[in-house]
């Protein structure tokens, strides 16, 4: 596997090279480069306005790039109007055409194609059914309720089989349960077509369910590219790895070793054992993360690599799990996850926390 | 429910129910404002008798007939309608693509141009005729229905500009995007996508242009020439030759405008877009 987790052996369709995005002093794309294989799911998954729209926009034709260079199956379309490249689009706000009924709607890119008007119906009435709104080709897209609209722009932008499919942040707008049934209907539809799909949310949890690769971007740079496991477990930088999931984020230098496992020296004044690559145990100060369920309650102080003396300071009950932060007696907080209803503990409780040194991982510091 | 907030809601109901009678008086004022022209010029137009007089003697159909048998007015009429019908055909044309380039354009000197654009509506009526007269009469326009025509379509211009733009401004440019994106040139996609969510407004400019042409005298007067317009040929009429005509001639004219208001009622409304 290449270390950004690449497209594997799926032939790439889609390669976007050094983009280069400006908006007078706003830099919104700053060498920005990625591949999409063959019926690949990639997230770009970021903050508010690191830049995601924008290479998004710029994939589908609707921006130019100052700089650099975009590809689809191998062909240059850096410079290609948006009506030729053949990319299926859902905008954020659907962009259905209101005054257009469902059916119009849908058989507006077959249409464009000059497709033969049978051959239209039977298209819009098969994917109707896939979407599961059979029935409702007569409407207008203001009689259907938010997830229909939705169903619908994604019929639209898949409909002409697109050679790629770009979503962005398609379910913002949707209530949870809703969004989380439309997650995995998306998924679905896009195995069974096998559309490669470029998909935008500021989502962690839906980019990691959904996704074959992430793309954590921040200001208009992709931080980390790679499975979903590998950003989570593995995060690139200190932003990855609080973006991405919980974190408590540790800073200190290497001191020593103890038991086969370096010994770090945090700037708090504890002292843990960590399982660090060779190569980093060289160097100066070191950036640690570790997840808040990777910490846990113990008995005895032998029962794990680490463990310190701490007193709970809060217990939030969040339903699935509990969370709890607790500090250690040098004064360090840390946040402590666990499944189920977890005890219910009273603030001020001494209790005995630890985790193991593979428990840990190192981020570069920045 | 509280009787409290029973009472409230009696109050509130009762306050309401004042300001809706209060509503209604007015606009029935406004109305009878308004309509109080007609219900004097109505009768006149079908007077038997041979001087403006109110109320008629008697009722006959004789300025009507003296109007369709007099070439000046059947052609000065003729002439209105054709003037007005170029006018808003050109008018919303051209102003269309303005307000196209004016709210979705981004370009310099854009400012520049929309102040341009807006100008006959600051301009004086007779500060813009005394121009184009000087301007025409070198291009050998005046006299002509085409010059009047032509000064009548730039006059109008602003207004189709406002309302169009107005219209383009509440619609979502990300249709017309997503249009583009699904295979359509910029071009299909105004016309398929964009140009049909603002129908109404695109027959509202319509509509308040040829009435800008049909009612206008001044430009009319500086241009015209001997090709008379309706308003000038009224206009002379009254200064020269007083009679019920004039009633008969308002009457139509209103008729006129009723029955276009009429036509766009029927095919004018569109969809209008979600929010
Ligand atoms: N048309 C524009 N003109 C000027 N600046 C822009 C324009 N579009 C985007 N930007 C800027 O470019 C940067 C990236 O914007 P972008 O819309 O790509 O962010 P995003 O990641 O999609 O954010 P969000 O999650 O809020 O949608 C932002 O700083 C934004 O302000
Ligand atoms: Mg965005």
């Amino acid at each position: 596997m290449s270390p950004d987790g690449g497209s594997g052996s799926r032939a790439p369709i889609l390669a976007v090279s050094h983009a280069r995005k400006t908006y007078g002093p706003v830099v919104a794309l700053e060498g920005v480069s990625l591949t999409v294989g063959e019926g690949e799911f990639v997230t770009l998954l970021g903050p508010s306005g690191s830049g995601k729209t924008t290479l998004l926009k710029a994939i589908a034709g609707f921006e130019e790039i100052d700089d650099g260079r975009i590809e689809l199956a191998g062909q240059d379309i850096t410079d290609m109007p948006p009506a030729r490249r053949g990319i299926g689009m859902v905008f954020q706000n659907y962009a259905l055409f209101p005054h257009l009924t469902v059916a119009r709607n849908i058989a507006f890119p077959l249409e464009m194609r000059g497709v033969a008007r049978a051959e239209i119906d039977r298209r819009v009435e098969e994917i109707l059914r896939l979407v599961e709104l059979e029935g409702y080709g007569a409407r207008l897209p203001r009689q259907l309720s938010g997830g229909q609209q939705q169903r619908v722009a994604l019929a639209r932008a898949t409909v002409f089989n697109p050679r790629l499919l770009l979503l962005d942040e398609p379910f913002s707008a949707l209530d949870r349960k809703l969004r989380e049934s439309m997650q995995v209907e998306l998924r679905h539809l896009q195995q069974r077509l096998g559309l490669t799909t470029v998909f935008v949310t500021h989502d962690q949890e839906e980019a990691l369910l959904l996704s074959d690769r992430i793309a954590v971007m921040n200001h208009g740079r992709i931080e980390q590219l790679g499975h979903p496991a590998a950003i989570y477990d593995h995060p690139a930088s200190r932003f990855v790895a609080g973006f991405v999931g919980e974190a408590n984020m540790l800073r200190g230098h290497v001191a020593g070793s103890r038991g086969g496992h370096a010994e770090v020296a945090l700037d708090s004044g504890d002292r843990l054992a960590v399982d660090l690559p060779p190569a980093a145990r060289g160097a100066g100060d070191l950036q640690l993360v570790l997840r808040p369920e990777r910490i846990r309650w113990l008995d005895d102080a032998a029962q794990a690599d680490n463990a310190f003396p701490a007193v709970l300071v809060e217990h939030l009950y969040l339903g699935q799990n509990s969370k709890y932060r607790v500090r250690l007696a040098s004064g360090l907080e840390l946040t402590l996850r666990t499944q189920g209803e977890g005890e219910p503990l009273a603030a001020g409780t001494e209790r005995l926390v630890g985790w193991d040194a593979r428990d840990i991982r190192g981020v570069p510091c920045s | 429910m509280s009787a409290a907030t029973i009472r409230r809601r009696g109050s509130m109901g009762r306050g309401r129910r004042a300001a809706r009678i209060a509503l209604h008086a007015w606009c029935g004022l406004v109305f009878f404002f308004l309509v109080l022209p007609l219900v004097v010029v109505f009768p006149i137009s079908f007077s038997s008798s041979a001087y403006l007089q109110f109320p008629p003697p008697g009722y006959s159909l004789r300025w009507y007939r003296e109007f369709l048998a007099d070439p000046n007015w059947v052609d000065a009429a003729w002439r209105s309608v054709l003037i007005g019908s170029v006018t808003a055909v050109a008018a919303t044309i051209l102003g269309t693509l303005l307000a196209i380039s004016l709210v979705r354009g981004t370009y310099p000197g854009k400012g520049a141009v929309e102040q341009l654009v807006m100008a006959p509506i600051a301009l004086p009526s007779i500060v813009y005729s005394v121009a184009a007269y000087q301007l025409f009469s070198t291009l050998h326009l005046v006299g002509s229905w085409q010059g009047v025509a032509v000064a009548h379509t730039v006059h109008a211009l602003p207004l189709v500009v406002v309302v169009v733009g107005a219209s383009l401004r509440t619609i979502d440019v990300s249709t017309e995007m997503a249009a583009q994106g699904l295979g359509a040139s910029w071009f299909t996609a105004v016309r398929r996508i964009t140009l049909p969510q603002i129908r109404p407004a695109l027959v509202s400019a319509a509509f308040i242009a040829f009435i800008s042409s049909f009612d206008e005298l001044v430009i009319a007067m500086f241009l015209g020439g001997i090709n008379l317009t309706l308003p000038k040929k009224m206009f002379d009429s009254i200064l020269y030759e007083i009679d019920p005509t004039i009633a008969a001639v308002s009457v139509l004219q209103i008729a006129l405008v009723v029955l276009v208001l009429v036509v766009i009622g029927r095919f004018g409304s569109g969809v209008r877009p979600t929010s």
